[in-house]
Protein backbone atom coordinates (compact mmCIF):
# COMPACT_ATOMS: atom_id res chain seq x y z
CA UNK A 1 0.00 0.00 0.00
CA UNK A 2 2.75 2.49 0.89
CA UNK A 3 4.47 2.19 -1.91
CA UNK A 4 1.36 2.71 -4.41
CA UNK A 5 0.80 5.74 -2.07
CA UNK A 6 4.61 7.09 -3.24
CA UNK A 7 4.17 6.25 -7.20
CA UNK A 8 0.59 7.91 -7.01
CA UNK A 9 2.27 10.93 -5.24
CA UNK A 10 5.22 11.20 -7.67
CA UNK A 11 2.95 11.35 -10.42
CA UNK A 12 0.94 14.17 -9.21
CA UNK A 13 4.04 15.80 -8.80
CA UNK A 14 5.19 15.09 -11.86
CA UNK A 15 1.50 15.92 -13.12
CA UNK A 16 1.73 19.25 -11.13
CA UNK A 17 5.49 20.37 -12.85
CA UNK A 18 3.92 20.39 -16.13
CA UNK A 19 1.00 22.29 -14.95
CA UNK A 20 3.20 24.97 -14.03
CA UNK A 21 5.31 24.18 -17.27
CA UNK A 22 2.66 25.92 -19.28
CA UNK A 23 1.33 22.19 -20.79
CA UNK A 24 -2.63 21.80 -21.31
CA UNK A 25 -3.33 25.63 -21.52
CA UNK A 26 -4.70 26.92 -25.35
CA UNK A 27 -2.00 28.49 -27.03
CA UNK A 28 -2.37 32.25 -27.79
CA UNK A 29 -3.39 33.72 -31.57
CA UNK A 30 -3.82 36.44 -33.23
CA UNK A 31 -6.95 37.44 -35.31
CA UNK A 32 -4.95 37.07 -38.64
CA UNK A 33 -1.45 34.82 -38.90
CA UNK A 34 -1.16 36.39 -42.68
CA UNK A 35 0.48 38.64 -43.64
CA UNK A 36 2.14 39.19 -40.82
CA UNK A 37 1.98 42.37 -37.83
CA UNK A 38 5.56 43.71 -39.73
CA UNK A 39 7.34 42.92 -42.77
CA UNK A 40 10.37 42.92 -41.07
CA UNK A 41 12.40 41.63 -44.44
CA UNK A 42 11.45 44.20 -46.16
CA UNK A 43 11.50 47.20 -44.27
CA UNK A 44 15.43 46.23 -43.82
CA UNK A 45 15.69 45.65 -47.52
CA UNK A 46 14.23 49.17 -47.55
CA UNK A 47 16.37 50.74 -45.25
CA UNK A 48 19.72 50.08 -47.21
CA UNK A 49 18.86 52.30 -49.99
CA UNK A 50 19.09 55.32 -48.60
CA UNK A 51 17.82 58.59 -48.40
CA UNK A 52 16.65 58.84 -51.94
CA UNK A 53 14.63 55.97 -51.99
CA UNK A 54 12.98 56.93 -49.00
CA UNK A 55 11.70 60.52 -50.50
CA UNK A 56 10.57 58.74 -53.72
CA UNK A 57 8.30 56.41 -51.66
CA UNK A 58 7.25 58.86 -48.92
CA UNK A 59 6.10 61.72 -51.63
CA UNK A 60 4.13 58.52 -53.85
CA UNK A 61 6.34 60.35 -56.58
CA UNK A 62 9.71 60.90 -58.49
CA UNK A 63 10.38 64.49 -57.57
CA UNK A 64 11.81 65.00 -60.61
CA UNK A 65 8.71 64.59 -62.51
CA UNK A 66 5.11 64.03 -61.38
CA UNK A 67 4.34 61.67 -63.10
CA UNK A 68 4.78 58.41 -61.76
CA UNK A 69 8.57 57.82 -61.57
CA UNK A 70 8.13 53.92 -61.42
CA UNK A 71 8.70 53.49 -65.67
CA UNK A 72 11.42 56.46 -65.81
CA UNK A 73 14.69 55.75 -67.44
CA UNK A 74 17.47 56.85 -65.16
CA UNK A 75 21.34 56.96 -65.09
CA UNK A 76 23.24 55.85 -62.46
CA UNK A 77 26.72 57.01 -62.19
CA UNK A 78 29.30 54.78 -60.24
CA UNK A 79 32.84 56.42 -59.62
CA UNK A 80 35.74 54.78 -58.41
CA UNK A 81 38.20 57.47 -57.00
CA UNK A 82 41.53 55.38 -55.56
CA UNK A 83 39.64 52.31 -53.66
CA UNK A 84 36.61 54.34 -52.53
CA UNK A 85 33.44 53.71 -54.48
CA UNK A 86 30.76 55.95 -55.02
CA UNK A 87 27.20 55.19 -55.98
CA UNK A 88 25.54 58.54 -57.67
CA UNK A 89 27.72 60.87 -55.18
CA UNK A 90 26.81 58.67 -52.07
CA UNK A 91 29.75 56.92 -50.82
CA UNK A 92 29.36 52.95 -51.09
CA UNK A 93 31.57 51.20 -48.24
CA UNK A 94 31.78 48.12 -50.12
CA UNK A 95 30.82 45.71 -52.89
CA UNK A 96 27.81 43.82 -51.05
CA UNK A 97 26.39 47.04 -50.68
CA UNK A 98 26.79 48.10 -54.03
CA UNK A 99 25.44 44.63 -55.68
CA UNK A 100 22.59 45.39 -53.32
CA UNK A 101 21.65 48.98 -53.92
CA UNK A 102 22.11 48.24 -58.03
CA UNK A 103 18.98 44.98 -57.19
CA UNK A 104 16.88 47.35 -55.40
CA UNK A 105 17.36 50.51 -57.68
CA UNK A 106 18.26 49.25 -61.26
CA UNK A 107 15.98 49.00 -63.55
CA UNK A 108 16.27 47.16 -66.90
CA UNK A 109 15.73 50.91 -69.02
CA UNK A 110 18.86 52.17 -66.89
CA UNK A 111 22.09 53.11 -67.73
CA UNK A 112 24.43 52.13 -65.54
CA UNK A 113 28.03 54.19 -65.95
CA UNK A 114 30.79 53.46 -64.65
CA UNK A 115 33.62 56.24 -63.97
CA UNK A 116 37.23 56.10 -63.37
CA UNK A 117 38.46 59.00 -61.32
CA UNK A 118 41.91 57.92 -60.24
CA UNK A 119 41.00 54.75 -59.40
CA UNK A 120 43.02 51.77 -58.43
CA UNK A 121 42.88 49.08 -61.08
CA UNK A 122 41.90 46.39 -58.83
CA UNK A 123 39.20 48.02 -57.43
CA UNK A 124 37.96 49.26 -60.83
CA UNK A 125 37.48 45.72 -61.80
CA UNK A 126 36.34 44.51 -59.39
CA UNK A 127 33.25 47.28 -59.62
CA UNK A 128 33.35 46.31 -63.32
CA UNK A 129 33.06 42.80 -62.63
CA UNK A 130 29.89 43.22 -60.08
CA UNK A 131 28.70 45.80 -62.34
CA UNK A 132 28.42 43.79 -65.32
CA UNK A 133 27.08 40.68 -63.19
CA UNK A 134 23.73 42.90 -62.42
CA UNK A 135 23.88 43.94 -65.88
CA UNK A 136 22.69 40.32 -66.52
CA UNK A 137 20.47 39.86 -63.92
CA UNK A 138 18.71 42.95 -64.05
CA UNK A 139 18.73 44.34 -67.98
CA UNK A 140 20.42 47.33 -67.79
CA UNK A 141 22.57 49.16 -70.14
CA UNK A 142 25.84 49.80 -68.98
CA UNK A 143 28.86 51.36 -70.04
CA UNK A 144 32.44 52.77 -68.73
CA UNK A 145 33.91 56.28 -69.12
CA UNK A 146 36.44 58.72 -67.72
CA UNK A 147 35.70 61.07 -64.84
CA UNK B 1 20.58 4.89 -1.20
CA UNK B 2 17.30 4.59 -2.18
CA UNK B 3 16.48 8.07 -0.62
CA UNK B 4 19.53 8.95 -2.94
CA UNK B 5 17.67 7.90 -6.40
CA UNK B 6 14.65 9.12 -5.19
CA UNK B 7 16.21 12.99 -4.58
CA UNK B 8 17.77 12.65 -7.41
CA UNK B 9 14.55 12.36 -9.48
CA UNK B 10 13.09 14.77 -8.02
CA UNK B 11 15.58 17.02 -8.98
CA UNK B 12 15.67 15.75 -12.24
CA UNK B 13 12.41 16.36 -13.02
CA UNK B 14 12.28 19.74 -11.33
CA UNK B 15 15.03 21.04 -13.86
CA UNK B 16 13.65 19.48 -16.20
CA UNK B 17 10.24 21.53 -15.82
CA UNK B 18 12.37 24.59 -15.32
CA UNK B 19 13.62 24.16 -19.01
CA UNK B 20 10.53 23.33 -20.18
CA UNK B 21 8.62 26.72 -18.84
CA UNK B 22 11.59 28.83 -19.41
CA UNK B 23 13.04 29.35 -16.09
CA UNK B 24 16.68 28.90 -17.24
CA UNK B 25 18.29 32.84 -17.35
CA UNK B 26 19.04 34.33 -20.51
CA UNK B 27 21.71 36.55 -20.68
CA UNK B 28 21.92 37.06 -24.12
CA UNK B 29 23.76 40.95 -23.82
CA UNK B 30 20.74 43.49 -24.74
CA UNK B 31 21.71 47.08 -26.66
CA UNK B 32 18.98 48.83 -25.21
CA UNK B 33 19.61 47.92 -22.10
CA UNK B 34 18.10 50.07 -19.31
CA UNK B 35 20.48 48.89 -16.37
CA UNK B 36 23.32 50.05 -18.55
CA UNK B 37 22.61 53.23 -20.69
CA UNK B 38 21.48 55.82 -18.48
CA UNK B 39 19.34 58.81 -19.48
CA UNK B 40 19.85 61.75 -17.33
CA UNK B 41 16.91 64.26 -16.70
CA UNK B 42 17.92 68.16 -16.58
CA UNK B 43 17.45 70.21 -13.41
CA UNK B 44 18.71 73.34 -12.06
CA UNK B 45 19.82 72.22 -8.82
CA UNK B 46 18.34 75.71 -7.37
CA UNK B 47 14.84 73.60 -8.04
CA UNK B 48 15.75 70.75 -6.38
CA UNK B 49 17.04 72.74 -3.47
CA UNK B 50 13.91 74.93 -2.21
CA UNK B 51 12.06 71.53 -3.00
CA UNK B 52 14.24 69.65 -0.60
CA UNK B 53 14.35 72.71 1.97
CA UNK B 54 10.14 72.66 1.77
CA UNK B 55 10.39 69.35 2.77
CA UNK B 56 7.90 68.50 0.20
CA UNK B 57 6.17 65.10 0.65
CA UNK B 58 6.72 64.24 -3.42
CA UNK B 59 10.30 64.30 -3.34
CA UNK B 60 11.38 60.89 -2.76
CA UNK B 61 8.64 59.83 -5.40
CA UNK B 62 10.39 62.47 -8.12
CA UNK B 63 13.89 61.36 -7.12
CA UNK B 64 14.47 58.53 -5.02
CA UNK B 65 17.03 56.83 -6.70
CA UNK B 66 16.88 58.46 -10.24
CA UNK B 67 19.15 59.52 -12.72
CA UNK B 68 19.93 63.59 -12.89
CA UNK B 69 22.12 65.88 -14.75
CA UNK B 70 22.09 68.94 -11.68
CA UNK B 71 23.21 72.42 -12.94
CA UNK B 72 24.55 74.19 -9.93
CA UNK B 73 28.04 76.20 -8.87
CA UNK B 74 30.46 74.68 -7.17
CA UNK B 75 30.59 75.26 -3.60
CA UNK B 76 33.80 73.17 -2.24
CA UNK B 77 35.53 70.14 -2.72
CA UNK B 78 37.07 68.00 -0.29
CA UNK B 79 40.91 67.97 -0.72
CA UNK B 80 40.94 64.28 -2.28
CA UNK B 81 38.24 65.58 -4.34
CA UNK B 82 36.26 62.56 -3.80
CA UNK B 83 33.13 65.06 -2.65
CA UNK B 84 32.13 68.19 -3.75
CA UNK B 85 29.03 70.58 -2.97
CA UNK B 86 27.20 72.25 -5.58
CA UNK B 87 24.88 75.66 -5.05
CA UNK B 88 22.41 78.15 -6.32
CA UNK B 89 23.70 80.20 -9.42
CA UNK B 90 21.66 82.64 -9.20
CA UNK B 91 21.40 83.50 -5.68
CA UNK B 92 24.01 83.62 -2.40
CA UNK B 93 21.92 80.30 -0.57
CA UNK B 94 23.55 78.02 2.25
CA UNK B 95 21.68 75.07 0.89
CA UNK B 96 23.99 72.95 -1.43
CA UNK B 97 23.43 69.45 -2.54
CA UNK B 98 26.55 67.15 -1.63
CA UNK B 99 27.98 64.50 -4.95
CA UNK B 100 30.40 61.85 -4.25
CA UNK B 101 32.17 59.62 -5.76
CA UNK B 102 35.06 56.18 -5.87
CA UNK B 103 35.42 56.64 -9.24
CA UNK B 104 39.35 57.34 -10.31
CA UNK B 105 38.49 58.70 -13.75
CA UNK B 106 35.64 61.35 -12.16
CA UNK B 107 37.42 62.24 -9.28
CA UNK B 108 40.55 63.41 -12.10
CA UNK B 109 37.53 65.23 -13.72
CA UNK B 110 36.73 67.27 -10.17
CA UNK B 111 40.64 68.22 -10.43
CA UNK B 112 39.73 70.20 -12.99
CA UNK B 113 37.01 71.57 -12.22
CA UNK B 114 37.20 74.85 -9.63
CA UNK B 115 35.31 76.47 -7.17
CA UNK B 116 32.53 79.27 -8.50
CA UNK B 117 32.37 77.48 -11.83
CA UNK B 118 29.48 76.66 -13.33
CA UNK B 119 29.02 72.99 -13.63
CA UNK B 120 26.57 70.02 -14.98
CA UNK B 121 26.84 66.18 -12.46
CA UNK B 122 25.34 63.52 -14.09
CA UNK B 123 24.62 60.89 -11.54
CA UNK B 124 22.20 59.13 -9.41
CA UNK B 125 20.02 60.65 -6.31
CA UNK B 126 19.37 58.67 -3.11
CA UNK B 127 17.94 60.12 0.59
CA UNK B 128 20.01 58.94 3.75
CA UNK B 129 17.46 56.27 5.54
CA UNK B 130 17.86 57.90 9.11
CA UNK B 131 19.04 61.16 8.44
CA UNK B 132 17.03 61.92 5.46
CA UNK B 133 19.91 64.03 3.43
CA UNK B 134 19.91 63.74 0.09
CA UNK B 135 23.36 62.90 -2.14
CA UNK B 136 24.00 62.36 -5.66
CA UNK B 137 26.42 59.68 -6.70
CA UNK B 138 28.63 60.89 -9.38
CA UNK B 139 29.13 59.68 -12.52
CA UNK B 140 30.42 62.50 -14.29
CA UNK B 141 30.92 66.70 -13.67
CA UNK B 142 31.91 68.93 -16.04
CA UNK B 143 32.78 72.73 -16.25
CA UNK B 144 29.88 74.33 -18.39
CA UNK B 145 29.41 78.04 -20.21
CA UNK B 146 25.24 77.44 -20.75
CA UNK B 147 23.90 80.29 -18.48
CA UNK B 148 20.83 77.71 -17.54
CA UNK B 149 19.03 74.46 -18.28
CA UNK B 150 15.56 73.34 -19.29
CA UNK B 151 13.99 71.06 -16.86
CA UNK B 152 12.33 69.22 -19.91
CA UNK B 153 15.33 68.19 -21.19
CA UNK B 154 17.11 64.48 -21.00
CA UNK B 155 20.74 63.90 -21.68
CA UNK B 156 23.03 60.83 -21.75
CA UNK B 157 26.22 60.49 -20.62
CA UNK B 158 28.21 62.03 -23.48
CA UNK B 159 26.36 65.28 -22.91
CA UNK B 160 24.32 64.83 -25.66
CA UNK B 161 21.01 66.53 -24.84
CA UNK B 162 17.18 66.05 -26.32
CA UNK B 163 14.44 68.47 -25.15
CA UNK B 164 11.10 67.29 -25.10
CA UNK B 165 9.74 70.27 -25.47
CA UNK B 166 11.80 71.43 -29.44
CA UNK B 167 11.44 67.80 -30.20
CA UNK B 168 8.64 66.38 -32.63
CA UNK B 169 5.36 64.79 -30.71
CA UNK B 170 4.29 61.17 -31.91
CA UNK B 171 1.00 59.45 -30.21
CA UNK B 172 -0.12 55.72 -30.47
CA UNK B 173 -3.44 53.94 -30.04
CA UNK B 174 -5.50 57.54 -30.24
CA UNK B 175 -3.31 58.96 -27.98
CA UNK B 176 -3.02 56.81 -25.19
CA UNK B 177 0.99 56.15 -26.06
CA UNK B 178 2.74 59.84 -26.72
CA UNK B 179 6.71 59.50 -27.74
CA UNK B 180 9.01 62.05 -28.73
CA UNK B 181 11.63 61.99 -31.55
CA UNK B 182 14.78 64.14 -32.38
CA UNK B 183 14.09 66.19 -35.04
CA UNK B 184 16.67 64.92 -37.39
CA UNK B 185 14.42 61.66 -37.08
CA UNK B 186 12.08 63.36 -39.02
CA UNK B 187 13.22 63.47 -42.24
CA UNK B 188 14.01 59.35 -41.94
CA UNK B 189 10.61 58.36 -40.92
CA UNK B 190 8.11 55.86 -42.55
CA UNK B 191 4.42 55.28 -41.14
CA UNK B 192 4.18 51.39 -42.38
CA UNK B 193 0.85 51.27 -41.33
CA UNK B 194 -1.32 53.88 -42.88
CA UNK B 195 1.16 54.00 -46.17
CA UNK B 196 -1.12 54.75 -49.45
CA UNK B 197 0.63 52.28 -51.78
CA UNK B 198 0.30 48.63 -50.63
CA UNK B 199 3.44 47.95 -51.28
CA UNK B 200 4.70 50.84 -48.77
CA UNK B 201 2.22 49.10 -46.34
CA UNK B 202 4.77 46.51 -44.07
CA UNK B 203 2.56 46.11 -40.97
CA UNK B 204 -1.11 45.47 -39.92
CA UNK B 205 -0.33 47.25 -36.18
CA UNK B 206 0.77 50.98 -36.44
CA UNK B 207 4.03 51.01 -36.75
CA UNK B 208 6.92 53.60 -37.82
CA UNK B 209 10.70 53.21 -39.46
CA UNK B 210 13.52 55.18 -38.28
CA UNK B 211 15.90 54.42 -41.14
CA UNK B 212 18.50 55.70 -38.69
CA UNK B 213 21.30 55.02 -40.86
CA UNK B 214 20.09 57.35 -43.48
CA UNK B 215 20.44 60.88 -41.10
CA UNK B 216 23.77 61.44 -41.73
CA UNK B 217 23.38 60.35 -45.40
CA UNK B 218 26.23 58.24 -45.42
CA UNK B 219 26.14 54.77 -47.15
CA UNK B 220 26.28 52.39 -43.94
CA UNK B 221 24.25 49.12 -43.27
CA UNK B 222 20.65 49.30 -42.49
CA UNK B 223 19.92 50.60 -38.71
CA UNK B 224 16.27 50.89 -37.88
CA UNK B 225 13.81 51.23 -34.91
CA UNK B 226 10.51 50.65 -35.41
CA UNK B 227 8.07 52.31 -32.98
CA UNK B 228 4.65 50.08 -32.72
CA UNK B 229 1.68 49.72 -31.03
CA UNK B 230 -0.35 45.78 -30.45
CA UNK B 231 -3.98 46.57 -29.43
CA UNK B 232 -5.35 43.39 -27.73
CA UNK B 233 -8.54 44.30 -28.71
CA UNK B 234 -8.02 44.85 -32.39
CA UNK B 235 -5.47 42.00 -32.95
CA UNK B 236 -6.18 38.94 -30.73
CA UNK B 237 -8.49 36.30 -31.35
CA UNK B 238 -10.40 35.81 -27.97
CA UNK B 239 -10.40 38.99 -26.25
CA UNK B 240 -10.00 36.38 -22.89
CA UNK B 241 -5.87 35.90 -24.03
CA UNK B 242 -5.91 39.54 -22.87
CA UNK B 243 -3.47 39.23 -19.55
CA UNK B 244 -1.47 36.47 -20.77
CA UNK B 245 1.28 38.79 -21.16
CA UNK B 246 4.10 36.70 -21.55
CA UNK B 247 2.33 34.30 -24.08
CA UNK B 248 0.77 37.45 -26.23
CA UNK B 249 4.97 38.10 -26.13
CA UNK B 250 5.83 35.07 -27.63
CA UNK B 251 2.33 34.66 -30.41
CA UNK B 252 3.86 37.90 -31.58
CA UNK B 253 7.47 36.96 -31.94
CA UNK B 254 6.68 33.90 -33.34
CA UNK B 255 4.65 35.96 -36.43
CA UNK B 256 7.35 38.33 -37.00
CA UNK B 257 10.42 36.46 -36.57
CA UNK B 258 11.58 32.97 -38.62
CA UNK B 259 11.35 31.17 -35.41
CA UNK B 260 12.23 32.66 -31.97
CA UNK B 261 14.30 30.26 -29.61
CA UNK B 262 15.37 32.09 -26.82
CA UNK B 263 13.53 33.76 -23.63
CA UNK B 264 11.92 36.85 -22.63
CA UNK B 265 13.82 39.10 -20.40
CA UNK B 266 11.83 41.35 -17.40
CA UNK B 267 13.43 44.76 -16.53
CA UNK B 268 12.14 47.57 -14.43
CA UNK B 269 13.68 51.22 -15.13
CA UNK B 270 14.44 53.58 -12.83
CA UNK B 271 11.97 55.69 -13.86
CA UNK B 272 8.97 52.86 -12.86
CA UNK B 273 8.47 51.97 -17.19
CA UNK B 274 8.43 47.70 -17.31
CA UNK B 275 10.22 46.85 -20.32
CA UNK B 276 10.11 42.79 -21.49
CA UNK B 277 13.56 42.21 -23.54
CA UNK B 278 14.22 39.37 -26.59
CA UNK B 279 17.29 39.59 -28.74
CA UNK B 280 18.65 37.24 -31.43
CA UNK B 281 20.73 37.07 -34.08
CA UNK B 282 18.46 37.71 -37.16
CA UNK B 283 19.22 36.42 -40.78
CA UNK B 284 17.81 38.78 -43.81
CA UNK B 285 18.63 37.29 -46.71
CA UNK B 286 22.09 36.67 -46.30
CA UNK B 287 23.35 39.11 -43.66
CA UNK B 288 23.03 38.79 -39.87
CA UNK B 289 21.43 41.72 -37.82
CA UNK B 290 20.94 41.96 -34.15
CA UNK B 291 17.46 42.36 -33.98
CA UNK B 292 16.13 43.34 -30.56
CA UNK B 293 12.54 43.60 -29.25
CA UNK B 294 11.21 46.20 -26.15
CA UNK B 295 7.69 44.59 -25.27
CA UNK B 296 5.87 47.47 -22.56
CA UNK B 297 2.53 46.53 -21.75
CA UNK B 298 -0.15 49.00 -21.14
CA UNK B 299 -1.99 47.14 -18.24
CA UNK B 300 -4.07 44.28 -20.57
CA UNK B 301 -5.08 46.68 -23.52
CA UNK B 302 -1.71 46.00 -25.56
CA UNK B 303 1.66 46.87 -25.75
CA UNK B 304 4.09 49.48 -27.01
CA UNK B 305 6.90 47.28 -28.99
CA UNK B 306 10.32 48.95 -30.03
CA UNK B 307 12.17 47.01 -32.74
CA UNK B 308 15.76 47.44 -33.20
CA UNK B 309 17.85 46.74 -35.95
CA UNK B 310 21.31 47.18 -36.79
CA UNK B 311 24.49 45.23 -37.57
CA UNK B 312 28.38 45.88 -35.78
CA UNK B 313 28.09 48.40 -33.44
CA UNK B 314 25.43 50.83 -33.01
CA UNK B 315 25.28 54.26 -34.00
CA UNK B 316 22.60 56.16 -32.39
CA UNK B 317 21.92 54.40 -29.08
CA UNK B 318 22.32 57.70 -27.29
CA UNK B 319 19.14 59.20 -29.00
CA UNK B 320 17.12 55.68 -28.64
CA UNK B 321 17.56 55.43 -25.22
CA UNK B 322 16.36 59.02 -24.74
CA UNK B 323 13.61 58.67 -27.17
CA UNK B 324 12.50 55.78 -24.41
CA UNK B 325 13.01 57.67 -21.15
CA UNK B 326 10.37 60.15 -22.64
CA UNK B 327 7.62 58.00 -23.55
CA UNK B 328 4.54 58.44 -21.75
CA UNK B 329 1.53 56.25 -21.46
CA UNK B 330 -1.43 56.15 -20.03
CA UNK B 331 -2.50 54.25 -17.18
Amino acid sequence: MKKWKKKILILLSCMGLLLLAGFGSQAVRLLSEKPPLLDLDKAIQDAQFGQNGNEASQEGKDPENPADGKNKEKTITIRVRGEEIWYNERKCNNLTVLEAWLRGDGKSQDTVVLADDYAESHCYDDTAAVIEMMRDKVGFSYREEEW
Amino acid sequence: MKQKRRIMVLVMLILTSAFLSGWVWNNKETVMDVDKVFVYRNEPVEYFLLRSASNSDSLKEDYQNQYFMMYGRLRSKSSDNSKVEIGMTTVSSPHVLTCTTSDEDVIASVADVRIGDLVKVYGKLTVGLLDGKWTMTMHKIEKTYEKSVSRSAYSVISGKTIDKEKAEKRVLNDGMVTYYIPTSWKTVEKDLYHADKAEDKLATMECYQYRLNEIDRQAVEPESLFVCYFDNDTLLLRKSDKSRTEQIEKTILDNILKSPEKKIIKKTASYGANYHYYSEAYTNNGPTYHAEFIFQPVNTEGFVIYIYICKNKPQHLDEIMTMLRMVEVEQ
